[in-house]
């Protein structure tokens, strides 16, 4: 039994909205890839892939023998049926922007299927990671059609019993799973429980056995509980805030920096998160290990009312600024915002927090009306689903309409390098001068703490900070 | 009695129809947008976007979405979830049954104890019983209803193991088990309530008391049993039988907290996640299945209050 913070709507790999719908979708479903505990993709329902020499064609190998939970067979023809299942926008998948570079898929042999692209695109294997990767029973697709988010068919470790929403999410082992061990669990069933105290006392009296995640206050008290463990992961999801690049007073970049300045990082940490993060300066996580830059913290803009003071008066605003933040309702991000408009307020920076129910925040955070807004991102295992729809000036998630020639052509750079060194250092150049510009004023990257009773083995924290269930077991 | 009913159930419709209107053109009007709300931050795919909008027809004029909403509806049809396509109607027997049995059993416990402890109060008024009972009504009525579920869970669930502290079980399956997940959450609902009923009661008793015809009873030399039960009582029923009416609402509206702490599949967190996604067939059917049982909470009322009052029935 898995406590979760909320429910899904949809167990639509394609189609999924929330983190609760991700923790779910793997444990019904495989991808054709799968990451390591570094971020690294090892081989999934596919065993190996290969781009073409002019990055065009992807030629994807795919494992034998594998089955989907109502028997039939995930091969070529299938993972075929699937990619252009997303690509007709008629089934309305919203995922099917995360694979728009790619126009058709081809079968060459019962085992092995090509993806073809109109440009080159070397995260595509780590994008489809993301959502489209993971292979549904045609059979299935076809019969439930629109109703097929609540009638998921994978070839996971575990296959649906029973969705009741807002209730309990009922699975059970897959006996014919591909991997001869697992699932170890004989089934699993998840609860949504909102309220985290109600969820942790859960815990606690045994109800349930492990919960997706504890709040920093609560990891103390819950490390010390002999009956429970505690699992964590550093650099796990970072709140931010976006700064509208061509709304007053944020278009003007010496404004953008002198806030930046005068955030508080280390004085957050303590306050909210009881020390379990770490000040952040750029878009990149500690958690991206190849990648990460420790130098970030030279070249971005660290809390110093006197730099911030200085670049008011560069801007010829020595008195300061007045704008407002939007933020999400929920205690966690006021108090958050409460600390930055302490802080400010000192260098004459009038912020004011204008508290948003979640639909009209996201209208305006789309629309680009707002000023400021606090939201948050969580890592994907490639950079690019970290950086580039965010700060691409022709990125479809860059609702700041950030636009810097020399990052575009940085991030176009990295979509056709091959993996390793070479594309690390050019995602590296572009933090630099991102966190330089701050389009988001960064603010900590979080820790992230889960937690099991004792007698729960076998479950280990991943860095895509999904819940992977099928080696786990009570006892 | 029957003309009294149906004057009754009359005056019903335009209530409802005037609220479809209203909550159609709060749940259209305010900002958000169905098809982006859930996705927040994250990249949609635009085409996607135009062709979800065309195909759940917001992108024909209000009234229009209004009219064939109305339309369908009047013949049991509310559509399907945005979000989930799941049927309504399906989705709010589901939800309905979760909240109506935990207010009804709230009601129950609400009543008895508040009768049973108002009643008392007046009786003996100026004993320990009427002060302890004044003060228990107080602790009950300025508790928060999230607090004091909390508090529960952590001393009966946690501390004692007796009761589950979150989840549902529905009665057709199991109801020993049903009702065992169901004590924690429907005590917590009824607190707030049988503190207003229990000192709605207690002053609703005084005055009867002090009724020329409780004397003469007395005079008569009734026992003091049949005074207060069989003359007195009754007549303290109909403010009693008002307030129960009056405040089924807040009782439907406290649902929500407690089904949030309690993590129970009901109506209230249905109606919050349905507004918060705009998803607006759930929101709809939602509003207007609470209005319907508003409504006819309050029908219900007035009709007891003709079964105790004749003078009601006859005007």
């Amino acid at each position: 039994m898995v406590g979760m913070t909320g429910d899904g709507s949809t167990l639509d790999p394609a189609n999924w909205t929330n983190i609760n719908e991700r923790h779910f979708i793997p444990a019904i479903f495989d991808n054709l890839v799968a990451v390591d505990e570094n971020l690294g993709l090892v081989p999934g329902l596919a065993t190996e892939w290969t781009p073409s020499e002019d990055g065009l064609e992807w030629t994807f190998r795919l494992r034998e023998g594998v089955l989907f939970h109502d028997g039939t067979t995930c091969d070529a023809e299938a993972v075929a049926f699937n990619i252009r299942w997303v690509l007709d926008e008629s089934n309305g998948l919203r995922h099917r922007a995360d694979i728009s570079m790619v126009t058709d898929v081809e079968v060459v042999d019962p085992l092995t299927v090509k993806f073809i692209l109109d440009s080159p695109f070397a995260p595509l294997p780590a994008t489809l990671y993301e959502s489209v990767g993971y292979i549904s029973s045609p059979t299935a697709l076809e019969t439930y059609g629109a109703d097929y988010g609540s009638n998921p068919v994978g070839t996971g470790p575990f296959k649906l019993v029973e969705w009741r929403r807002d209730n309990q999410l009922v699975l059970e082992r897959f006996e014919d799973y591909w991997q001869a061990d697992l699932p170890r669990a004989s089934g699993v069933t998840f609860m949504p429980i909102p309220d985290t105290a109600v969820k942790l006392t859960n815990l606690r009296s045994g109800t349930i056995d492990l919960v997706d995640e504890i709040a920093a206050a609560d990891v103390e008290a819950v490390e010390s509980d002999e009956s429970l463990q505690v699992f964590t992961l550093a650099g796990s999801r970072w709140p931010m805030i976006r700064l509208n690049t061509i709304v007053e007073p944020f278009d003007n970049v010496l404004l953008r920096q002198a806030f930046s300045h005068a955030i508080p990082r280390e004085g957050i940490i303590q306050a909210i998160y009881f020390g379990r993060a770490q000040p952040a300066y750029g878009p990149i996580s500690p958690l991206y290990s190849s990648v990460y830059d420790p130098d970030i913290e030279q070249a971005g803009l660290a809390y110093d009312l006197d730099l911030a003071r200085q670049k008011l008066e560069e801007a010829g605003m020595a008195d300061g600024f007045a704008f407002t933040l939007d933020i999400g309702a929920t205690p966690q991000t006021a108090r958050m915002a409460e600390l930055i408009q302490a802080s400010v307020s000192e260098i004459g920076i009038q912020m004011e927090i204008q508290p948003q129910e979640s639909a009209a925040f996201t209208e305006r955070l789309r629309s680009k009306e707002f000023q400021a807004a606090l939201g948050s991102w969580t890592p994907r295992p490639d950079v690019d689903g970290t950086v580039y729809q965010h700060f691409h000036t022709d990125g479809l998630a860059n609702w700041v309409s950030y636009s810097n020639p020399e990052v575009d052509a940085l991030l176009d750079q990295t979509r056709t390098a091959p993996l390793g060194e070479e594309r690390n250092e050019l995602f590296r150049q572009a933090e630099r001068i991102i966190a330089n510009d701050v389009p988001w004023a960064f603010i900590v990257f979080e820790e992230l703490a889960r937690a099991a009773r004792s007698a729960v083995s076998g479950y280990e924290m991943t860095p895509d900070t999904l819940l992977h269930l099928g080696s786990v077991q009570k006892g | 009695m029957g003309r009294h009913i149906i004057r009754q159930l009359a005056t019903t419709i335009p209530v409802l129809v005037l609220v479809s209107v209203i909550v159609f053109l709060f749940a259209h009007l305010a900002p958000g947008d169905p098809i982006t709300a859930l996705a927040g931050d994250q990249v949609v795919d635009e085409q996607v976007v135009a062709r979800l909008r065309e195909d759940y027809g917001l992108d024909r004029p209000l009234p229009v979405q209004y009219l064939t909403w109305a339309g369908n509806a009047m013949t049991g049809d509310l559509g399907y979830s945005f979000n989930t396509r799941q049927d309504v109607s399906d989705i709010l027997l589901d939800r309905l049954a979760v909240t109506v049995l935990l207010t009804v059993f709230a009601l129950v416990i609400a009543l008895s104890v508040a009768i049973v402890m108002g009643v008392l109060a007046a009786i003996y008024k100026g004993s320990w019983i009427d002060y302890a009972n004044q003060l228990l009504a107080m602790i009950g009525g300025s508790m928060p209803a999230f607090w004091f579920g909390i508090l529960l869970i952590l001393l009966v669930s946690q501390r004692l193991k007796w009761l589950p502290a979150s989840g549902y079980v529905s009665f057709t399956d199991n109801p020993i088990d049903a009702l065992r997940h169901l004590i924690l959450p429907a005590i917590t609902l009824s607190t707030g309530y049988a503190a207003v009923l229990c000192r709605v009661t207690r002053a609703s008793m005084l005055d009867v008391l002090h009724e020329d015809y409780v004397r003469t009873a007395r005079a008569k030399g009734l026992s003091p049993r049949r005074v207060n039960m069989g003359h007195a009582f009754r007549s303290a029923l109909l403010p009693i039988i008002t307030m129960v009416g009056v405040e089924a609402g807040h009782l439907l509206g406290g649902a929500v907290i407690t089904e949030t702490v309690f993590a129970l599949p009901g109506m209230g967190r249905l109606l919050v996640d349905s507004v918060s996604s705009r998803d607006f067939p759930v929101f709809q059917g939602a509003t207007l299945v609470l209005v319907i049982l508003l409504v006819a909470s309050n029908t219900v009322a007035d009709i007891a209050y003709g079964l105790a009052d004749p003078r009601v029935r006859r005007r």
